[in-house]
Formats: C-alpha cells, structure tokens, sequence
C-alpha cells in the first residue's frame, strides 16, 4: 500500500544524544548488561514523564509530548492540524521514491521537521534533598545514545495525538537500543547502537533498524536475515548500511555525481513495468579528471562504475580506483595485459573479468550474436541481482561502444521494451543537465540496432542479506 | 567610561552607625551587584571581633598577614550566604582621623585581592573577559561625611588606582527576581590516585556539571525570550520570574564506537533538589544577565552544599567507610534589605530559627527577625519529596555534634570566646595538628603550622557560626603556603 502520490507528508526527525551514566560494581559481562537494562528502563520513565521536551531547531519553540503543553499553547490546541506547528519550526525537503507491488515508481514529497530532544531540569518527578553518596571500588560507565526517531504524520492529523506518538516513538526506539546492547555486548565492549533509515519495497514510509557500531556489515547477517523474515522482504538485501536513506544535508559525500538517472523522468508507468537497478553508483565516463582517453577509456569507466555499485552497497571497502590503478593493475596482472594497457586499446572481456575478479565481484559474461534479439533475461536480473549491466559491441566492424545498462521497461500490450543506458563514453562535463541531454536515457529497438553485436558481464550480487 | 559607585541606605546609615561608635579601623565587607556601567553597595557589615576581642589596629598600616586573613576569611563565609547577583563587593574602613594623607595602598591593595581569592574559591564558574575586575576599599572619614572609594583592578595591578566619590541612592525600590527549582544528578568518577583528600577530588567533578549548567537553554515564564530582551519586558512590573532550564543536547561523536567502561577509585553521586535565586537591580536588566546570574547561583548552591558536607566529613573524620550517603543542608533565605534582596543561609531538618539568627548576627551584623525567614525549599522537600523521618536525619547529624558543628543547639553565641568554647577549639585545634602535620614534613612548614593552628583556635572561638568551615579553610590555607615553599 502506497501514499498517495503528490501529497506532502510531514515527517518529523527527532534527534539528541542521550547520556547514559553511572557507576558499577562488578564488571562482568552480565553485570554490565544488567546495569544498562536499568539504565534504559530509567530512561524509558525519563522519556514519559513531563521532563522531557523537544525543541525545534531555531531554539524559540519548545514542546512537552506528555503533558501536551508548548510555548505555543494558543495556536497549537490538541485538535489543530498537525501542520500548525510549520509556523514555528524550519523545515527541510526530499522526496521518496515509491514502488508497490505493481513496482509502479512514484514519488512522495516529505517536509521535514528536525527536534531536538531536550531534558527540563526544572520540573523534578522526584523532589529530594540533595544527597552525596560517596562508594569505593567503582566502574564508571558512560555512553552517549545517538537518538534519531521518525514520526510520518499526515498534515490534518490532530495535534494532540501527534505528541503521544513521538513519546512513545522514542521509548520504542530506545527499548530497541536496548535490545542491541543485550545482543552484542561482549565481555566490557558495549556498542553504540545507532539508528539506520531504510526505504522498503513493500512499505510506504521509512523503516528504522538499529545497529551497533563497530561491528562489520558480514557480522550482522543474522540479525538482517531475523529483520528480513520479520518484514516479508525477500532475499535482495535491503537493510545493509551503507543503503540508508540519506536526509537532506546527510548525502554521501562524493567527488563524482551519484545516481544520474535519477533526474530523468521515468516512462509513462500506466504503459510500462519498470526494473531498475537498486543502490548507488557514482558515475565515472572519459575526459573526466584530465584524463585523455577519449575513444577508449570507456571500459575502464565502466569497471568504475560496478565497483563503485559495491562499494556503496557495503560489499566492498575498498575504493574505487583511477583510470591509472586500473591500468596499473591490468599491467601487474600479466604481460598480454600490460600491452594493451599500453597500447591504450579498448578492453576485452578477459580484462574487465580479471579486474571484477580482483574486487571479488562475480559475473557472468554472455557474448550474444544476433542483434535481432533484446536480451530479455536483462528483467530478472534487474529484480534479483539489481546490479548494474556492462554492454558493449565488438570493434571489428564498427565503432566501439560501451555502456552501462541501468533498467528496463517493459510494455506487456505492445510487446516492446525500452532500456536505460548510461553511456560511459560520454566526455562533457559533470554538470546534471548536459547528462541528462547526452549521457542518459531510455532506449528503444534503436538501441540494440546500434549495438548490433554485442556482449554483456552481469555483475552478480553475493548471497544473503 | 569609568564605573561609578553608588551606596544604598542601609550601607550608609550602618556605616554612620559605626562611625559613631567611634570604632576607628574596623574592617567590614560591602555586598552588592556589579552591571555594565555602576555599581551598587546594598550591604555593608563589619569583620566579627578576634579572640580576645581587641580592637582592630587603629592604623590600617598596622595590618598584619592574619587580619588580612581574618578579613578574607569572613569574605568566604559571607559569600556563602549570597543569591544569585549579589557579590562581594570589597571592603570598607572607619578611617582614623589621626591616619596621615598617604593612602595605605598596600594594605588595601593586598586587602582588596585577598578578599577576591577567598570568595573566588567557593566558586565553580569564572567571571567573563568583559565583566570588571575592580574591587574597592571604601574609606569612611570619621572627620567629615566623606566617603571615599578606592577601586583597584585586580587583573591589572599596573592600573592606577582611582580614587571616586559614592552616589547615594535609597535603592529600596525593589529588585526584580528570577527563580528556579532544580534537580540535580551528578556522577562523578574519582581517580584511583586521589586518596584522602577526596573531597577537593570529588568536588572537580563539578566543574563538568557547571560547563553544562552554563550552556543550558533556559525559558522564562514559560516562554522563550531573546537573551538581548528587557527581563522586564511584556510582563507585570517586578513580579518574580520563574526560570526553567534544560539540558543543552549532548554531542554525539563521531567516530565512537563502545561505551566508556573505566575502573575509578570510587565514585560519588550528587542527587538532590535545590531552590534557586538572583536579584537583579533595575528595571533594565537584560534577559542575559538575569539568566547569568541564576545558573552561577545554581552552581553556588549546590557548590557550597557539597562543600558543607565534605567539611563536615573530613572534621569528623569519617573518611574512611566503604559507602556513605551524606545529606546536605537545605537553603533558608531571608529578606533582609528593603528591596527585597535576600541573604540565604543553610541548615539541617531539625533545627530552629535560632542558628540563623545567630550566624546573620555574627556574620552580617544583622538582627534577624524569624518571620523574615523565607523556608520554601524545606518546605518543598518535606511535602513533595522524599525527606526521611526526622530520627533518620538526626542520626547523621549525631556524629557531628560533639565537635560544635555550627547548627546545633549547643552553640552559644560568644561574646568573651574563651571561656565558652573551651570543648570545641579543644576538639577541633589538636586534630588539626595532627592531620597537618602528617602530610607535610617539611620543616620550614612548621612555624606557618604554628600560625595556622593559632588562627583556627581563634576563629573557632570566636564565630560560633561556620566553626568546620572555618577551621578546614585553615588545611586549604595551610596546604596552599606548604605547596609553594
């Protein structure tokens, strides 16, 4: 079930470090535990209880979620449209990408609203006369909680309601951290938990999952496979970090442009179903960095691209490496190699297979001859793998080309198909509207006419979750 | 431009008060409130006499390192007993008519920054780059009604001297009030290297706690307001400003992966609920200021509080002992002046009004009404708290009756010391001795030793009020000079 498309939903981010602090007497693993299930069972009455308060982040405007009271208490009463508060607090914006089961691609536009949690020190629940309690032989424990709860909220829902929900948001994500620090403390090591957006298939909103830091992606398998059961998401991975959602000011940082085909519009999807690759990837063509290697650098481009695709999914930590790396690889490899990286000659499959194969990518190669035939197993391997494609025509009869394919459309009634390519020959600059012009776009029969003979290496994603 | 000086009633009518008793060289120390441009002394109360009651020398030339001392001592003591706003000012002196012209500069000089020191350690906070360091000695002439005002800056001993008139000015209209009721929750590790002197350790913890007190946001009345904003501004005239405050947002750091898990020698834990408050003078105080003024006497209270508590420990010696959990003194305040600006003193749950009366005799020469005292916050504690049955409180405080601690009955307030006070300077003198001496070997350390247990004999002898507060001073000051030899 999807929202609606072209509505604007209010999500409301609410963010704060929490300190978590005190003393223990024993320091084994399970005393540990148990002090910090305390600690969180305090918090979690800290959070319900009216000294807790969330500002917005121009710092004028405070609310207390339990007892329903604001600095705005005119303006903002319990039956008011939630949107009331836009007045008082800034916002920020982005958008959704929206597949339901029809894998129809939509858009939801999102304003959202940053508080920040805050503790009053002036309403104490308990009243007591100061106390010093002085202890020998102690452990002192501190941890910083870094709290960062969604709310999605529908601009006519009522206020009052609203502010129940982000209390108990916020105690749920804090028993979920909780939980993190049961399961992975080991001996005096107790992890950070930290909280992860993650844009579902199958829900319309983003789904939070927490996990601890310092603890590599392979490790977290389990718990990944425990979320993917939970949530009814199939064996595509979807909750691995490095995919979270990123916020407006949040986006990973990048000398290259990420994910261009995104600023094109999509086909008609009343007409078509459409497949696209999942993930990032950033996009690397000739010309680029002062490299002169126009007419047959293109390849290589296109090895920067896969591997950027599994560096952003989180299977690789490597990084993705230059035109001179690659060739410099290629050379060390073997001495056929390093002919023709020398001969700056347009790169055969055994080259590109042997870098993939560095990276520990695993592909398969397909050569296909007759250009009459547009390779319909591009659809499944777009839902399965979601990788992006390398295609490219062999040189003797024509110019050599190379691409990188992104999707697929189909049109079931008219039996025809269209193909997003990115073209890795592209030599303009990095500049998003003259991609779009050139370097990007949706392909017909055309497509495969110009390509006439061609092969392709389908990167294959590593098993599990 | 120059900062002026202005004098209020009461200061003045009790310095023409002591003027007429012909009390030639009496000391005192002068409260009141520092702003941008002026300066006002609300309060003047002189130094409680020495032992043997003699008359302070008539020629402040005459001045030794123990008067100075004595003079600063009773600076700190009075400094405990101030609200938020409200500092300690300076000092002032019945000048004899038979001291020559020449200014005794450096008496006073040594006076005036003696003082400072003294009351700077009963402080968490630090002034900021832009708020004065001039400290005054206020000379009154026994000859003529001349009151002069002698302003030094402490930061800057190069800076001339200035010599200035004092305004007067009634200042009885009344002051504006911001409060707050805080808790307070405080974890603090200490070192496994800090042994016995764990208070001074235990108590450095604070400085955390304060950084963020002072960083906190703040409303007042419930409403947001500009820290540039009048305080006074859209409200009724000079009615009490109630102040919330909430923790500034953690900084997450990036990169941190675990929880600190640390072994520390032992920890201490303060919890508790105080009541807190700052004057501000004028109807043109600054939102800022009021705030300023009300986190520093956050930090003072529960300072002072803790501070009451080691003391008190560290005279009974009850140092040692695997877990403790001491009860600190609650807060009683008393309107003393006309514009409402209070003094404030401490006492435990089963004393009477007797004790306060006494300390504001001795200490600010003051005589206390009871129906002045203001007891909101024992009030509080008891209603809505969780205050123990009194047999409870009382036991805690059984230990520290024999050794005269200052809130028992048992005080007598001393005009001749000697005969009265024989138990407790007997008490308190010779474990001094002893603690003295086992830390510092050093001989040359001796004759101060000597000097500094005189003092305390003296003291304790003749304030019948802060005894443990004053007689520990003593380690501090001893410790201080044994350091630097």
């Amino acid at each position: 079930m999807a929202l609606p498309p072209d509505t604007e939903y209010l999500l409301f981010r609410i963010k704060g470090g929490i300190g978590l602090e005190g003393f223990l007497s024993k320091i084994d693993e399970a005393s540990i535990k148990t002090v910090f299930q305390e600690a969180f069972n305090e918090l979690m009455s800290k959070i319900n209880s009216n000294a807790f308060t969330l500002t917005g982040t121009n710092g004028s405007f405070y609310m207390w979620p339990k007892t329903h009271v604001s600095t705005k208490p005119s303006e903002l009463q319990e039956n008011a449209s939630c949107k009331s508060i836009l007045k008082y607090v800034t916002t920020e914006v982005s958008d959704l990408h929206q597949q339901d089961s029809m894998e129809q691609s939509s858009k939801v536009l999102l304003k959202i609203i940053n508080l920040q949690i805050q503790f009053e020190m002036t309403r104490p629940q308990i009243v007591g006369r100061i106390v010093i309690q002085r202890r020998n032989t102690q452990t002192h424990y501190k941890l910083t909680l870094p709290v960062d709860v969604l709310v999605f909220a529908n601009p006519e829902d009522p206020w009052g309601m609203l502010q129940d929900h982000f209390t108990d948001a916020v105690i749920t994500q804090l028993a979920s951290m909780s939980k993190c620090i049961q399961r992975y403390t080991k001996g005096k090591t107790v992890p950070i938990p930290q909280a992860y957006h993650f844009k579902l298939p199958n829900k319309p909103t983003l789904t939070t999952v927490i996990y601890p830091a310092g603890i590599s992606d392979e490790t977290l398998e389990p718990q990944r496979k425990e979320l993917h059961a939970e949530l009814g998401l199939t064996s595509v991975p979807y909750l691995r970090r490095p995919m979270a959602f990123n916020f407006p000011g949040e986006e990973v940082v990048s000398d290259y442009l990420l994910n261009v085909h995104e600023h094109l519009p999509l086909p008609d999807p009343e007409q078509f179903k459409i497949y696209l690759l999942s993930g990032s990837y950033e996009f690397h063509h000739c010309m680029q960095d002062n490299e002169n290697d126009e007419g047959w650098g293109a390849l290589y481009h296109c090895l920067q691209i896969i591997i950027s695709w599994f560096k952003y999914q989180g299977y690789t930590a490597k990084p993705v490496p230059t035109l001179k790396e690659l060739q410099e690889m290629l050379s060390n490899m073997n001495k056929d190699f390093a002919k023709v990286v020398m001969a700056e000659e347009w790169l055969k499959a055994e080259h590109l297979q042997a870098v993939l194969r560095h990276f520990k990518i695993i592909n398969s190669l397909t050569e296909i001859r007759s250009k009459a035939e547009e390779p319909r197993e591009l659809v499944p391997h777009f839902r399965h793998h979601g990788t992006p494609i390398v295609i490219w025509n062999k040189v003797i009869f024509s110019k050599p080309k190379a691409y990188i394919l992104l999707g697929m459309a189909e049109d079931a009634k008219l039996n025809t198909r269209k193909v997003l390519t990115l073209s890795a020959m592209y030599t303009g600059p990095d500049e998003i509207p003259k991609i779009i012009e050139e370097a990007v776009g949706w392909k017909g029969k055309e497509f495969w006419d110009e390509m006439e003979l061609f092969s392709l290496i389908l990167p294959q994603r590593p098993m599990g979750v | 431009m120059g900062r002026s000086y202005v004098i209020g009633e009461y200061s003045e009518k009790y310095l023409k008060k002591l003027k007429a008793e012909e009390r030639y060289g009496t000391t005192g120390i002068l409260l009141g409130q520092v702003t941008l441009a002026k300066t006002y002394i609300v309060f003047a109360a002189r130094t409680p006499l020495k032992d043997q009651a003699e008359l302070p020398p008539e020629n402040p030339n005459e001045m030794n390192a123990s008067d100075i001392e004595w003079v600063s001592e009773h600076a700190r003591q009075v400094a405990r007993m101030l609200p938020g706003g409200i500092l300690v000012l300076g000092v002032f002196l019945i000048r004899p008519s038979k001291m020559t012209k020449e200014e005794a500069h450096d008496i006073f000089r040594k006076l005036a920054t003696a003082v400072e020191a003294a009351v700077a350690k009963e402080r968490l906070w630090n002034f900021t780059e832009d708020e004065t360091a001039e400290r005054i000695v206020l000379q009154v002439y026994t000859d003529s009604k001349k009151m002069k005002v002698q302003a030094y800056d402490l930061h800057n001993p190069q800076t001339p001297i200035k010599l200035l008139e004092c305004k007067s000015s009634s200042l009885t209209a009344p002051w504006q009030i911001v409060e707050a009721t805080i808790n307070v929750d405080v974890n603090i590790p200490v070192p496994v290297t800090a042994e016995r002197q764990f208070d001074k350790e235990s108590l450095k913890g604070l400085n955390n706690w304060a950084k963020q007190i002072m960083q906190c946001s703040y409303l007042i009345n419930g409403q947001f307001k500009e820290p540039e904003s009048l305080l006074g501004e859209g409200s009724k005239k000079k009615a009490t400003a109630e102040v919330q405050f909430l923790t500034a947002p953690v900084m997450i750091i990036d990169g941190e992966v675990d929880a600190l898990i640390e072994d520390c020698g032992s920890s201490v834990v303060v919890k508790g609920t105080v009541r807190c408050r700052a004057y501000l003078h004028g109807s043109k105080s600054k939102v800022k200021d009021a705030i300023q003024a009300l986190k520093r006497d956050v930090l003072n209270t529960v300072f002072i509080r803790c501070q009451m508590v080691f003391e008190d420990q560290v005279l009974n010696k009850n140092v040692e002992g695997d877990s403790s959990s001491l009860k600190a003194p609650h807060r009683i305040f008393a309107s003393v002046l006309p514009s409402g600006v209070a003094f404030c003193d401490y006492g435990f749950a089963d004393e009477g009004n007797k004790e306060q009366e006494e300390r504001y005799k001795e200490l600010l020469d003051y005589e206390l009404n009871p129906a002045q005292l203001d007891r909101t916050e024992e009030v509080m504690l008891e209603e809505m708290g969780t205050e123990e049955s009194d047999t409870l409180g009382r036991k805690d405080d059984q230990d520290t009756t024999e050794t005269g601690f200052k809130y028992k009955d048992t005080q007598e307030l001393p005009k001749e010391p000697e005969e009265e006070h024989e138990h407790s300077t007997d008490e308190v003198a010779p474990s001094f001795d002893i603690a003295f001496a086992a830390t510092y070997s050093d001989t040359s350390a001796e004759h101060i030793l000597e000097a500094a247990v005189e003092f305390a004999r003296g003291v304790a002898a003749a304030a019948g009020v802060g005894v443990i507060a004053v007689a520990v001073s003593v380690i501090y000051f001893g410790n201080f000079i044994g350091a630097s030899v």
